[in-house]
């Protein structure tokens, strides 16, 4: 029986860009940042990358379909490149593809990215055409908040705590966040 | 008020961003220099089957997929006991009762008492189990295909002891989480990440 991935790969260098409104780049630009920082941090040449997964979401607002928006802005020696999608898990996705491809064995160092250029593509986070397994347009009204906010109203049901109360335990999620998040410039 | 109960304060952003990582086996790090090692303990996913919206076991207070995940994640990792075991994690945090649900998902708080544990501070930098110590998606946003990576990048800044004014004291052990769609359709990841002995 397979024993799972435990242990059986190593982060060599990771990398992450400035996280916000970046009105002043492109998603290339992005990437760039995110490669080099983790480039120095293993210590390796760009050349030395076998495979790479790279991981968008919204095909045609943001980056764009194909592996081609990371095989031409890091200018990769035409190793093969995944896009990867797997909704707000493709971050994790793609690290996933990278991640089996060095436990298989089929090849020695292997990138993931994630990238998401969304600030000036006029989505901010409401209705998004929907597509769903059956139906075209399946729930087309549907928001995130919207959706999620169901998720407060049926635990404070089930848990018999007043809406007051559970809010009060919100408010100290989102307090804890942003207090640590000062601390992260 | 974005969504009863929802404010503004409760929901992360959009934003945009990108995460990297470069991934080999434990041998070749240490052959290119690496002395302390970050290795990948778990990686699971679940996606939704269709049972929350098809049948009425699921009353829409939790995710079914998360506590599949999680559970097959410390199976992975051979970890018995998450409460102990972890010393940091990063949930997908894009509304502030997501958070709530997910503690007790991830079987770190029980039933029906993540409000009681979050109001006495578990999951503050300085409790049993600090969350989102780097802000999570409530400070950084929501660039997609970027935050799975941006969660994973802070584990590993935070276990190698490279988090600056924000690390904590000695963490060998990460856990991120993701929740990607709506309660009723999504799909869940749990990665786990800790110092190789």
């Amino acid at each position: 029986m397979a024993g799972g991935i435990r242990d059986k790969v190593a982060i060599l260098g990771m990398g992450c860009s400035k996280f916000g409104e970046r009105w002043e780049c492109g998603p290339d630009d992005l990437m760039l940042e995110a490669c080099n920082e983790a480039l120095a941090d293993a210590g390796i040449e760009r050349d030395r990358i076998e495979a790479a997964w790279l991981g968008v979401f919204f095909d045609e607002q943001s980056t764009g379909k194909s592996p081609l928006p990371l095989s031409m802005a890091l200018r990769l020696p035409n190793i093969p490149v995944t896009r990867v999608e797997n909704l707000c898990a493709t971050g994790t996705e793609a690290l996933r593809g990278a991640v089996y491809a060095v436990a298989a064995g089929a090849c020695d160092i292997a990138m993931a990215m994630g990238v998401e250029k969304l600030k000036d593509t006029g989505y901010a986070g409401l209705p998004e055409r929907t597509k769903g397994t059956f139906e075209d347009l399946y729930l087309p009204g549907s928001t995130a908040p919207g959706a999620f906010a169901q998720l407060a109203s049926a635990y404070a049901a089930r848990h018999g705590y007043a809406m007051d109360e559970l809010r009060r335990a919100m408010a100290h999620v989102s307090w804890k966040s942003h207090e640590n998040g000062a601390r992260n410039p | 008020m974005v969504s009863f109960p929802l404010g503004v304060l409760d929901c992360c952003g959009v934003s945009d961003g990108a995460a990297c990582a470069i991934v080999t086996t434990p041998k070749l790090a240490r052959e290119l220099g690496k002395r302390d090692l970050v290795t990948v303990k778990a990686l699971q996913l679940a996606p939704s089957n269709g049972v929350e919206m098809g049948h009425r076991s699921w009353d829409g207070s939790h995710t079914l997929t998360t506590p599949l995940a999680a559970q097959r994640a410390y199976r992975e990792a051979g970890i018995s006991n998450p409460r102990e075991a972890l010393d940091l994690i990063e949930v997908h945090d894009c509304f502030s009762i997501t958070e709530l649900v997910v503690m007790e998902d991830l079987g770190l708080s029980d039933e029906g008492r993540a409000p009681h544990d979050i109001l006495a501070g578990r999951y503050d930098r300085d409790g049993a189990i600090p969350c989102q110590i780097d802000g999570g998606l409530k400070c950084f946003g929501h660039p997609i295909g970027a935050t799975g990576l941006r969660m994973t990048y802070e584990i590993y800044m935070q276990l190698l002891g490279r988090a600056g004014e924000r690390q904590l004291s000695a963490p060998a052990l990460g856990l991120a989480h993701n929740l990607g769609g709506i309660p009723n359709r999504n799909v869940a990841s749990v990665a786990i990440f800790g110092l190789a002995s």
